[in-house]
């Protein structure tokens, strides 16, 4: 277990050192800051508690040095981002349990040897059967509902942005920028391949051909980009808020 | 004729260890300090960079420094990090035995793998009721026909479970005798990591020997010799410690400067207290003395002459130095001085070893006073 915690933690400090670069902490409430957040002065305001810094570089040791704390900072009373954002978080997860359903019970229906099979033949599996369009116009739903949520908490959080933090140009929040359109691109993906019946047909399944496997897989695979983005985005905006 | 200044190769080796420092060691000292893990990486790099093992003669694929440019390397890795600057460069106290006392034959097994792969050796001398009393070892080497067999514990030993092999102190009958251990030895049993107060991620265990069997053609020099290889190691090494505790101190100097430049109180710069500046002006004096007492220590080694006196001088007063410097430096930065999300907190917990290890700032005392019982005047 150690080793699998050491493994994710070199990968996350790789990633970090590539989206962040070198990196260093605010001293008042520990929020880890790029030294890319600081301007020509080699001045940053923390976005967590507001404290303006000075950042130094003392032979590759950061030192942050406290000047001022913005204490007038903008906090509208309805703030939307933080509301609007559980709405595609929320969604995405039952749209990739339905399509995955959708795909298990295919599955089902194709392998099982059609002759004497009672799974098959019960009037469960038959209901079931019945039921696979209505299952997969509830997952387009869900998915869509999800994908349309991104693009208003996506313009909320942009709002807030350049309300609350001034446009300051921190990478904390062009990865989220950048993360949020392109949860929003793949969402379109996913919504285009399932609503022209690309994956599912008017049954409800997978079409029994290479290219039904081929198209559900990809379909599944960016359902599970999304989720991968919508995880980093939870938990870096969560630390925005909240820090360390 | 005194001359202060550097050659153009031994300016080089300073660029090279301090750009070294900037890239390798400082943006990951946070990191080690917080795991306690131990560098492999930048060990790595430091051997790639042909900085590890300086003192390993050319005859044997080393790069044969002299204890001078070892200094000028490890001051810069200590203004980086003291923690990964010993557990880099931990190889240098055990080696030293070999280079100073061991024969051809024991040079070529242990040190000539040394220059060809990053390895660690550990120096094992350390006992839990032997500490700066050396001679006062318990553990024992029992002759059995060629060979030893050892018995004993050792404490502290840094690298002590990353190492390939152990110089061990031990006594034969009451002769404290040296003897190259491999590690992978029947009867070696390397305990957990110690959690010390400062320097965490130099790798410091207990290691114990029970029944460890040691061909005599791994004994160095002759039965009895231990005391003697100890002591002239520590001539070598003791400037080693002296410069990494100025480069702490360094580091310190450096940290509040650049604050007391920046951080404003009251409308005017910290700087422009009195209070302040003078704290910085006792700083860069005393790490200059510091510097020259552990440089002329090294020099005089490094010509043959006795050190004794000089080493154990540059020892005690760097590592007080660096531990003064620590403190006023968290004292200059106020509370941001007391915090572990600034740099200057480490320094204060990696200064006090300094004033412990390869013995105490009271040992060094009493050596420079021996010295000084002999002498009709200075």
């Amino acid at each position: 277990m150690s080793e699998i915690s050491r493994l994710a933690d070199k990968i996350t400090t790789a990633l970090k050192k590539r989206v962040y670069g070198k990196t260093f902490y605010c001293p008042v409430c520990h929020l880890e800051l790029a030294y890319a957040d600081a301007d020509a002065d080699g001045l940053v305001v923390c976005p967590l508690c507001g404290v303006v810094i000075e950042l130094a570089d003392v032979w590759g040791h950061p030192l942050p040095v406290v000047h001022d704390v913005e204490i007038n900072r903008v906090q509208p009373k309805a703030r939307m981002h933080p509301v609007l954002t559980h709405a595609p978080v929320g969604l995405l997860p039952f749209a990739l349990l339905g399509a995955l359903f959708l795909a298990v019970v295919s599955l089902l229906a194709h392998l099982l040897p059609s002759g004497e099979n009672a799974l098959l033949h019960s009037n469960e599996f038959q209901a079931l059967l019945q039921a696979m369009p209505a299952i997969s116009q509830i997952t387009l739903l869900l998915l869509g509902l999800s994908v349309g949520f991104s693009l208003f908490t996506g313009i909320s959080g942009y709002v807030d942005w350049l309300r609350r933090y001034g446009g300051r140009p921190y990478k904390v929040i062009q990865l989220k920028i950048y993360l949020t359109i392109a949860f929003f691109v793949v969402g379109l993906a996913a919504l285009l391949l399932h609503a022209t019946g690309m994956v599912f047909g008017a049954d409800g399944l997978v079409a029994a051909s290479l290219n039904g496997t081929l198209m559900t897989l990809v379909y599944l695979g960016l359902l599970s980009v999304q989720m991968g983005f919508i995880a980093v985005l939870g938990h870096v905006g969560g630390y925005l808020v909240f820090g360390r | 004729m005194i001359d202060f200044s550097l050659s153009t190769e031994q300016q080089a080796l300073v660029e090279k260890a301090r750009d070294f420092t900037k890239t390798f060691v400082s943006p990951v000292a946070a990191k080690h300090d917080r795991s306690g893990e131990f560098p492999h990486e930048v060990a790595k790099e430091f051997f790639k960079a042909g900085l590890m093992n300086p003192h390993i003669p050319k005859e044997f694929g080393g790069a044969g420094r002299t204890v001078l440019d070892h200094l000028l390397v490890m001051e810069e890795i200590s203004v980086g990090c003291t923690g990964i600057g010993t557990a880099i460069d931990a190889n240098s106290l055990s080696q030293t035995p070999v280079i100073v006392a061991g024969n051809d034959a024991q040079k070529k097994e242990f040190l000539g793998p040394m220059t060809e792969e990053c390895m660690f050796s550990a120096y094992a001398v350390t006992e839990p009721e032997a500490g700066s009393d050396v001679a006062r070892v318990k553990t024992t080497a029992t002759k059995h026909g060629d060979d030893y067999v050892i018995n004993g514990v050792k404490w502290w030993i840094t690298g002590g479970s990353v190492a390939s092999w152990y110089f061990v102190l031990a006594k034969v009958d009451t002769k404290p005798t040296g003897f190259l251990v491999p590690a992978d030895t029947s009867g070696i049993i390397r305990g957990a990591k110690e959690h010390n107060l400062g320097q965490h991620c130099s790798n410091t265990v207990r290691v114990t020997f029970e029944d460890v069997k040691v061909p005599s053609k791994y004994r160095v020099g002759e039965e009895g010799d231990g005391f003697r290889i100890a002591m002239d190691t520590f001539a070598h090494t003791r400037p080693g410690i002296a410069i990494g505790a100025t480069g702490l101190a360094r580091a310190a100097l450096n940290l509040s400067l650049e604050y007391a430049k920046r951080r404003r109180t009251f409308d005017k710069k910290l700087i422009s207290n009195q209070g302040i500046s003078f704290k910085l002006a006792e700083m860069i004096t005393k790490i200059d003395a510091a510097r020259l007492l552990a440089h002329k220590s090294a020099w005089l080694v490094d010509n043959g002459k006795d050190n004794n006196r000089e080493a154990a001088e540059a020892k005690w007063y760097a590592s007080d130095v660096a531990m003064e410097a620590a403190v006023q430096a968290a004292q200059i930065l106020g509370g941001y001085g007391f915090t572990n999300e600034m740099p200057v907190e480490k320094l204060i917990r990696d200064a006090k070893i300094y004033q412990i290890y390869e013995g105490a700032t009271e040992i060094q005392k009493m050596v420079i006073v021996a010295k000084l019982m002999r002498l009709r005047e200075v």
